[in-house]
């Protein structure tokens, strides 16, 4: 038998849900102290290596930090018990790995059984590279093929929809957007776009340059086999290398 | 794009080899018919055909060379370039045959003066009616090239258009807020009964336009706000002091048709990517304004800002779709962070766009 778990933190940014469970905890285990409760991530990093407590329910969306975040940056031997509203990526990650979580709203008999858990297992620790690879995967990729840019123009950061981009040029160092009214430049290489553009819609026509094909308005073929473009909304027409002339031949 | 021809350069169909030896071929067997006819109308077949074959396949190549210039692109150039193509093949392919008669067969056709420019003219006339025959052909193959094209732009606009539905009706209420939102009733039942009964009457009522709303065909802003009244309220009693919120819109406003869920992601979005992440939360304001120049919907919060590890998704990709396809390229969606910390996310709709769309409703 493992020594009965004493002291907890609880880590959650809403106050109904840290009183909801404060309470319960005291009414189910009387000998359990609440030695902390915080609203943040970094407070509740903050607090697991102040407190050495024995766990933690933490929540999984939290400002400063989120909860995995917490529960990777943290190194001691607290136990975590992630608590997190119906989210299914969460959800799934958790269920493959045998970490305890409490699934929120969560009943009175879900907790009971959380702490019936961590009364029998030393060990609780979750395999965290696991499930953090797995929500890596699902939320924190951008979404392919790419649809949006991020640029950047004196302070301000705007996004850009690829459907209004007509062209991508590559400059010495950067990489040239053009829309209908405005130039924007990024630090993506031509190489890089082209590997996370929407092959169907953009097309690589010269070694500098890629176009949204839908803003095509004209494509010229020149006495010597070549190609140039001209793209809606734009004065500059794009000339189209021997190499890539096969894409306008069937057109 | 100055003359209506050019429009249609990119579905013109370009002369591939295989189309061009198919062309020669069919020359020849023209040639050959011509020659056919000008036998029985008297004369040696062999040397009409020789003749016929000599013009014919001049003006082909001839042709055929200066079509592979590619500076005859409009319809005027093309023509133009067609009837000197002709005259010249026909002098051109007349020549020849005069040499080859005479070299090959001994036979000197002796063409001089009236009957020379007989055969130039009969070449002519051939030449016209079978240049004319390929240029229909064209025109068919132009034409069914740009049906083609026209059919896939529309296929491309109705599968983004389904696509973008789809992903709205996943979006429309979000597991993570509705469970939490429960998880904060059900944590204050005892504790606050007051409190939780509030937040369900939120949520009733956030629950209850929702459900209308998908099955209506016309909704207008004041079901919106109505919507998004509601929706801030309940985050608003969870978030307590870490959110403000204001809502400002003229009362007239409210009977505009307006689409759903083209303001609930950008708020939703201020509130998960804006504000939840920031410790001391922050403000949203939405704003709507109708002048001279149109229809102005604000979303500002001075959460995060766009600096962050957070990609855009499904909901500023649905809006952006939407707007484009609701109101045309003439309507705006920006989304840009905020001098001051946080971000703005802006819809623009022209006056224009918005009487257009009256006038088609009202017919």
């Amino acid at each position: 038998m493992s020594p009965p778990v004493s002291k907890a933190i609880i880590a959650d940014d809403e106050p109904a849900l840290r009183n909801y469970l404060r309470e319960h905890l005291q009414q189910m285990w009387p000998q359990l102290q609440i030695c902390a409760e915080v609203d943040n991530g970094i407070e509740a990093l903050q607090a697991l290596e102040q407190h050495n407590a024995d766990v933690i329910f933490l929540d999984i969306r939290m400002p400063g930090l989120d909860g995995m975040q917490v529960a990777r940056a943290y190194e001691g031997n607290t136990r975590i018990v992630f608590v997190t509203a119906f989210d299914q990526y969460a959800v799934e990650a958790f269920e493959q790995h045998a970490v305890d979580y409490l699934l929120k709203p969560y009943t009175d008999e879900r907790l009971q059984e959380t702490i019936r858990r961590l009364h029998e297992i030393r060990e609780t620790r979750p395999e965290l590279a696991a499930v953090e690879t797995i929500l890596a995967n699902k939320t924190r990729q951008p979404e392919l093929p790419l649809r949006w840019i991020r640029v950047t123009r004196g302070e301000q950061v705007q996004l850009i929809n690829v459907t209004d981009v007509l062209l991508f040029q590559s400059e010495d160092k950067y990489t040239s957007v053009y829309c209908r009214d405005a130039e924007y430049l990024i630090r993506t290489p031509l190489k890089e776009l082209e590997q996370v553009l929407d092959k169907e819609l953009f097309w690589r026509v010269h070694r500098s340059a890629i176009v949204n094909v839908a803003r095509i308005e004209k494509a010229k073929r020149l006495v010597d086999g070549r190609y140039r473009l001209s793209l809606a909304g734009m004065d500059e027409v794009v000339m189209v290398s021997r190499g890539y002339g096969g894409l306008f031949r069937h057109m | 794009m100055n003359s209506p021809e050019d429009k249609h350069t990119l579905v013109t169909p370009v002369d591939t080899p295989r189309r061009t030896f198919r062309q020669f071929l069919l020359t020849l067997l023209f040639n050959s018919i011509i020659a056919l006819i000008l036998t029985a109308l008297g004369g040696q077949f062999y040397i009409n055909i020789i003749i016929s074959q000599c013009i014919g396949l001049s003006i082909f190549s001839l042709h055929a060379l200066a079509l592979h210039t590619g500076y005859f692109t409009t319809r005027l150039q093309h023509l133009l370039m067609t009837i000197v193509m002709i005259t010249l093949g026909a002098m051109f392919g007349t020549y020849i045959a005069e040499q080859i008669l005479k070299w090959g067969y001994g036979v000197v056709l002796g063409l001089s003066g009236q009957g020379y420019y007989n055969s130039i003219l009969l070449g002519l006339l051939f030449g016209t009616i079978i240049s004319y025959f390929f240029y229909s052909r064209y025109r068919i193959l132009e034409t069914e090239n740009q049906a083609k094209a026209e059919q896939l732009a529309r296929m491309q606009r109705e599968k983004e258009l389904t696509e973008a539905q789809l992903k709205l009706f996943q979006a429309q209420i979000e597991p993570h807020f509705l469970f939490n939102t429960l998880a904060n009733v059900g944590s204050l039942i005892e504790s606050a009964p007051a409190q939780a009964k509030g937040m369900l009457d939120s949520l009733n009522q956030y629950l209850r336009v929702s459900l209308k709303r998908t099955r209506e065909e016309a909704t207008n802003l004041g079901q919106e706000l109505e919507l998004l009244q509601a929706y801030l309220s309940i985050l608003k009693q969870r978030m307590q002091q870490r959110l403000d919120y204001s809502i400002v819109c003229a009362a007239e406003l409210y009977a505009l048709p307006f689409p759903p869920l083209l303001i609930q992601p950008l708020i939703e979005n201020a509130i998960k990517h804006g504000l939840e992440p920031k410790i001391e939360g922050g403000q949203i304001q939405l704003s709507i304004e109708k002048n001279a120049q149109g229809l102005l919907i604000q979303v500002v919060d001075n959460g995060v800002g766009l600096n962050g590890p957070w990609h855009p998704g499904v909901g500023l990709n649905s809006v952006h779709q939407r707007v484009k396809n609701l109101y045309g390229d003439e309507a705006r969606f920006e989304v840009a962070s905020n001098p001051q910390g946080g971000v703005s996310a802006v819809i623009s709709i022209p006056q224009q766009t918005l009487e257009r769309l009256d006038e088609s409703a009202s017919q």
